[in-house]
């Protein structure tokens, strides 16, 4: 099963609720994307906090549109569509012209140059909340048993849906699900604190 | 089973949820849980942060989601007031309804109630019609019943109507006109047929067919022009003819 496929069962049931008026079910689809958004737009626009405010109004503008979504396309690639537009038009209303990006640059090679940029105009406390966040979650990783950390790597970095890893695992998919859960609650123990103890998520990400 | 087993059940169940791997038939129930519960919506923000950390992608500096929560908040405040809004109208508008529905009954009320004195008249033979036995000066009130409309008033023409002269009223159209002012014996039906006419909307339709035939009966036959039968068929969509 492809896990990108499967993901469409999830969100549309979130996005029903949403339109049936239930603003937690769509504050959910906004948690699970943002980063994903934000990072889409920072193709076209070179400012991280104007990035960001673009991808606030993709996300507005995806609530406001939301009656229309009839499920005929994945919801991700119906928000990536309202992120783009949204984006272009920024740059047009601004008579800006969008950054060169070149596609067929190695995604590690992007996501490092977004860093750089995201670096290059944060705030101290926002650079301090980020460092914190990604040594958090990479220590996390590190305390992990072998089978757990075998489990998440092969699921987010590798993108492997549950069949895969438990083929690869050699192990069944119940206990794949089970491992990635463990892995996932043992991390987000480690943030919780980090969160709760006065690094709150309120005011800064990252 | 115990809570805390059941609370880290449905983390899992969320974190399945997460990868796209939940069976489908369990996925309504879990989003419930999630759009209720902000912790579970806690842990699935941190799910979102691990796999953006773990692919070191660039985060968001700023949460978003509560910004954006707050605008989506502002929006249903707005489609609620609006929702308010035409709620009110639409009571208003129901009143309003209510209100012109009763005037239009209460007009009802006075057209059939001359409308009967109308028709007592036009069934009397014309000669018996005596336009000496009314007053020499009569205020008729016609009443119009028209479909309420958000404007609606009854309209109350009144007209005076002086015995023996022929008013600038419209023609009617179930009498011939009167031409040259020759046809003062008709004056009377035609005035009594646009009354009966104009409250055709409440006269019970058999009465009023033969209210009408038999002014129609006693006006001169005009002679139509006739619709070839050939030519309507020609223009009539043939049976299975596709459009």
């Amino acid at each position: 099963m492809s896990a990108d496929m499967s993901s469409e069962a999830s969100d549309l049931s979130l996005v029903q609720l949403a339109q049936r008026g239930d603003a937690g079910a769509f504050d959910a689809l906004v948690r699970r994307y943002q980063h994903k958004v934000v990072k889409l737009v920072m193709r076209y626009v070179r400012d991280p906090a104007e990035a960001e405010d673009v991808a606030q109004e993709a996300f507005i503008k995806a609530y406001r549109a939301l009656p229309r979504f009839r499920g005929d396309s994945a919801f991700y690639t119906w928000l990536y569509r309202i992120a783009i537009n949204t984006a272009k038009n920024v740059i047009a209303a601004r008579g800006r012209s969008p950054i060169e990006y070149d596609l067929d640059r190695p995604e590690g090679e992007e996501s490092a140059d977004l860093q750089a940029r995201m670096k290059d105009t944060a705030t101290p406390e926002a650079m301090a909340l980020t460092e914190e966040i990604r040594s958090t979650v990479n220590a996390a990783i590190e305390a992990l048993p072998e089978d757990l950390r075998n489990a998440i790597v092969l699921r987010e970095l590798e993108g492997m849906s549950y069949e895969e890893i438990a083929e690869a695992m050699e192990c069944p998919v119940g206990t794949v699900r089970s491992r990635i859960f463990r892995a996932r609650e043992a991390i987000d123990n480690r943030l919780r604190e980090v969160f709760d103890g006065g690094l709150g998520r309120g005011e800064v990400v990252g | 089973m115990s809570a805390d087993q059941t609370d880290s059940e449905r983390e899992s169940q969320l974190s399945a949820m997460f990868d796209g791997e939940l069976p489908e038939g369990e996925c309504e129930l879990v989003a419930r849980r999630l759009a209720k519960d902000e912790n579970l919506r806690r842990s699935w923000d941190n799910y979102s942060l691990i796999g953006a950390v773990m692919r070191s992608e660039p985060l968001a500096r700023r949460h978003l989601a509560p910004q954006i929560a707050a605008a989506v908040q502002a929006d249903r405040g707005v489609a609620t007031a609006e929702t308010a809004h035409a709620t009110a109208q639409g009571i208003d508008e129901s009143a309003k309804r209510r209100s012109s529905t009763l005037r239009w009954a209460s007009g009802f009320g006075v057209a059939a109630a001359v409308g009967a004195v109308a028709i007592f008249m036009v069934r009397q033979p014309q000669d018996q019609i005596v336009v000496a036995e009314a007053p020499a000066e009569v205020v008729e009130e016609v009443v119009i019943p028209a479909a309420p409309t958000e404007q609606d008033e009854i309209v109350l023409a009144m007209k005076p109507v002086t015995p023996g002269v022929v008013t600038s009223e419209p023609e009617s159209y179930v009498t011939p006109p009167i031409r040259d002012g020759i046809a003062s014996d008709v004056t009377a039906p035609v005035q009594l047929a646009n009354f009966v006419a104009a409250h055709s909307a409440v006269a019970a339709p058999m009465l009023r067919h033969s209210t009408l035939s038999n002014l129609i009966s006693s006006a001169p036959i005009v002679e139509e022009a006739r619709v070839e039968p050939a030519a309507a068929i020609e223009d009539a969509p043939t049976r299975g003819e596709s459009f």
